[in-house]
């Protein structure tokens, strides 16, 4: 994001026009805060189970929210890593194992890293099976929409802490079984915002999950 | 479910059903979930009625398979429109020039058939990407390089169609003339070889590329007239050793000669990499730099420098470049890679700054001659597809950065061919500027340098915002628009451009009453009478459709 900063997000070393975004995101925060969707604490062992059926959380260490939800995720077993290189992230790691094996790979990510990955799942026969897109506001209050399984995040029950809980959700997931089929994503100009976070899941899609493995 | 122009429902869903008994029904794609994916991330109208869409996407695994689809294509007279990895963004994307289309999808034909190490050739199918023969090569530890663009995601087949380049050696960054041999199924469903691979028995189809009489293979670069299915291409021996060194030149005018002196360099085969152009003064990075110039340590320019820049007319003034020569930063930066035995490299590099010590001031910064294979420290210092890497790193280019908090949502690229000399440089770069000043569009640059993809003439490439104001989008093509006329106007065509200014491009090479133009028309009124094969590709309709030409 363009702060990089937000309630509990903060930088060690924080501009001045950081300071101030934060302030006024501190003061812009919704008052009505809704309780998070995933209560704190209880679920880690489930949460153990649903963090072994991504084969990564990536998230982007440069900004705060995104880190923090990958933080979070790690806290709970999730194989969560800094996308740091996205080449190597591709090539080396997930064009390998997609070839030879389903498994879902979940992020929070800019709409960047996402478009590139998406595209180049696509032929893999993965798609984009879950999205949530974090729009920030120019008074930087976040609204956040959902493509997917509904039953895996209400996005009305996101609140102050939302990237956390996002973590939580996700890993901690609906207790509905694996991932269904969703309608599908682009990353389009229309979809994209000015400070955009996308959280999302890239898994084979239904009955379909493994076409294209092979060619 | 969408209907291609002209095609009544009963038709599209009974040739729907005839692909499926073909590729399988989980091969044919008519929802828009589906179909979303084929749409142009980039699409100059984009969200507009104007934009692109598919009407299905059909996915063939086999050259019979394509064949069997082209039939029925021609039975039904649908549209078509083939794409390899789709990955043509900025020009493009996976969409049909012809809305209404359904995309053949040839990523599953994915197979590399053929790879020699002693004659340094590969023969692949569409669905191959720069990063599945990178791979391929590496598990096999073969001794071998593949040029590659950037970014390196796409397919070698329709990048090379495309007309798309790299970094390496000339005839190999050239990727349709490292090309050898292709395979194509006609619009009739025929499949022709061409070449030597029109030998039933042949020995050399990716050794020779010329065959018997006329060399048709560049009837299908930038065309419509057959679906490509195999090609051949010429791979890099691992060199021995790589030298790169920079020369930087004090003073606005020294592009002129060096322009002059890297030709006779080139030309003369003194080096052999692709030269990269900068400007310290002008805050412009040289393509290898920019990486590390968006995500590094935020770039800093002093405020006296920034304010002479500021007011610097088409990258000059007096009071600039004396600024320059003050603090010694170079008004132009090129750098020179040669590919080589290490003794023959720094030979090369030597005579090469022996010849360009005819201009005075310049200075020279000697580069470490890298020994192949690359460790991992030298990879992260270096530019990959320089060394035949694909890479995604020039998405950041895009990406938000310090120097780029507000990012565009895509871009168009503009890319008109300009001749070799320096006066161009100067010339191109008025025209551009005053282009956009008159629009009251911002370029995202100080100067436009050159790049050297291919041998004899610079091609200038940068991209126009398309961002979630359709308004804005409008203006950019109005701009674009424009360009395309005043560029022609000084004898400079693009070499390539998104479907959706195909048309406009195609406009201004109008020789002789646009003779090139009909001459293309004859041939695609010939080899695809029902026009099924990617109507308006370049410019080029079929005839129940050339009226609607724009």
């Amino acid at each position: 994001m363009a702060a990089d900063s937000g309630p509990g997000y903060s930088e060690t070393l924080l501009s001045r026009r950081e300071v101030v975004v934060f302030g006024l995101a501190s003061l812009l925060a919704p008052v009505a805060l809704r309780s998070a969707a995933i209560p704190d604490g209880a679920s880690l062992p489930a949460a153990s189970q649903r963090a072994a059926m991504f084969h990564k959380i990536v998230y982007d260490e440069r900004d705060a929210y995104s880190r923090a939800f990958g933080l979070e995720a790690l806290a709970l077993g999730g194989a969560a890593e800094p996308v740091r290189d996205l080449t190597s992230l591709w090539l080396d790691e997930l064009a390998p194992m997609w070839r030879e094996n389903d498994f879902a790979v979940a992020g929070m990510t800019r709409p960047d890293v996402l478009f590139c990955l998406e595209q180049m799942a696509w032929p893999l026969g993965r798609r984009v099976v879950f999205r949530v897109d974090h729009h920030e506001s120019a008074s930087h209050e976040f609204e956040h929409r959902t493509t997917g399984p509904q039953s895996w995040i209400d996005p009305g029950s996101l609140g102050r802490d939302w990237p956390r809980e996002l973590a939580r959700a996700l890993l901690r997931g609906p207790g509905s079984g694996p991932v269904r089929s969703a309608s599908n994503s682009m990353v389009t100009a229309a979809t994209l915002h000015r400070n955009t976070l996308i959280s999302w899941v890239i898994a084979g899609r239904d009955a379909r999950s493994t076409r294209g493995s092979a060619g | 479910m969408r209907v291609p122009p002209n095609v009544s429902v009963s038709d599209f869903t009974a040739a729907i059903k005839e692909f499926q008994s073909v590729v399988g029904s989980d091969w044919v794609f008519t929802s828009d979930a589906d179909l979303n994916v084929y749409r142009d991330a980039y699409s100059p109208y984009l969200g507009e009625p104007e934009e692109r869409i598919a009407s299905a996407a059909v996915a063939p695994n086999t050259t019979e398979q394509v064949q069997s689809v082209v039939r029925i294509a021609n039975k039904y007279h649908i549209p078509i429109y083939p794409i390899s990895t789709g990955k043509n963004l900025g020009y493009g994307g996976s969409a049909p020039g012809y809305s209404g289309s359904v995309v053949l999808d040839l990523k599953r034909m994915n197979r590399i058939l053929e790879i020699s190490e002693r004659n340094a050739y590969v023969l692949v199918e569409p669905g191959v990407s720069y990063f599945d023969l990178y791979r391929h090569i590496q598990e096999r530890g073969l001794k071998l390089w593949v040029d590659v663009p950037d970014p390196g995601w796409g397919s070698l087949i329709g990048n090379a169609l495309e007309h798309g380049s790299g970094y390496t050696l000339p005839h190999l960054r050239n990727h349709f003339e490292a090309h050898c041999g292709m395979e194509v199924v006609l619009a009739n469903g025929e499949v022709m070889r061409t070449g030597m691979g029109a030998l039933p028995a042949a020995q050399t189809w990716q050794q020779y590329k010329s065959g018997y009489g006329p060399w048709v293979d560049g009837l299908f670069l930038q065309s419509n007239f057959g679906v490509v299915t195999k090609m051949g291409f010429w791979l890099m021996p691992e060199p021995d050793a790589v030298l790169k060194g920079q020369i930087q030149l004090p003073r606005y005018k020294d592009l002129v000669e060096f322009v002059d002196i890297l030709n006779y360099l080139e030309n003369s085969g003194v080096y052999n990499g692709t030269p990269d152009f900068g400007s310290p003064l002008l805050f412009m990075p040289q393509i290898a730099q920019w990486p590390e110039f968006i995500e590094g340590a935020a770039p800093t320019l002093d405020p006296g420098h920034a304010a002479l820049l500021q007011k610097a007319e088409f990258g000059y003034s007096p009071e600039l470049e004396a600024y320059g020569l003050k603090h010694n930063i170079p008004y132009w930066r090129c750098s020179l890679t040669f590919y080589g035995p290490a003794k023959a490299v720094l030979a090369q590099w030597e005579f090469a700054k022996e010849k360009c010590r005819a201009i005075a001031g310049v200075t020279f910064e000697d580069g470490e001659v890298v020994r192949p294979p690359l460790t991992a420290e030298q990879r992260k210092q270096i530019h990959l597809p320089e060394f035949g890497i694909p890479s995604l790193n020039n998405f950041v280019f895009g990406a938000r950065s310090k120097l780029n908090p507000h990012p565009a949502h895509g871009h168009m690229w503009f890319s008109p061919i300009i001749p070799r000399t320096g006066e161009a440089i100067y010339t191109a770069n008025k025209v551009f500027m005053q282009t956009a000043k008159e629009f009251d569009i911002p370029l995202q640059f100080s100067f436009m340098m050159p790049t050297c993809y291919w041998e004899r003439a610079f091609v200038c490439i940068f991209g126009f915002s398309i961002t979630e104001d359709a308004a804005s989008n409008k203006k950019h093509r109005e701009l674009f628009r424009e360009l395309i006329k005043r560029c022609a106007a000084h004898g400079w065509g693009e070499y390539r451009t998104s479907t959706v200014f195909q048309d406009d491009v195609a406009q201004e090479y109008s020789f002789n009453n646009y003779v090139l133009r009909r001459f293309s028309e004859s041939i695609k009124d010939a080899v695809d009478p029902n026009g099924i094969l990617s109507p308006g590709r370049y410019g080029i309709w079929p005839k129940h459709l050339r009226d609607g030409r724009k």
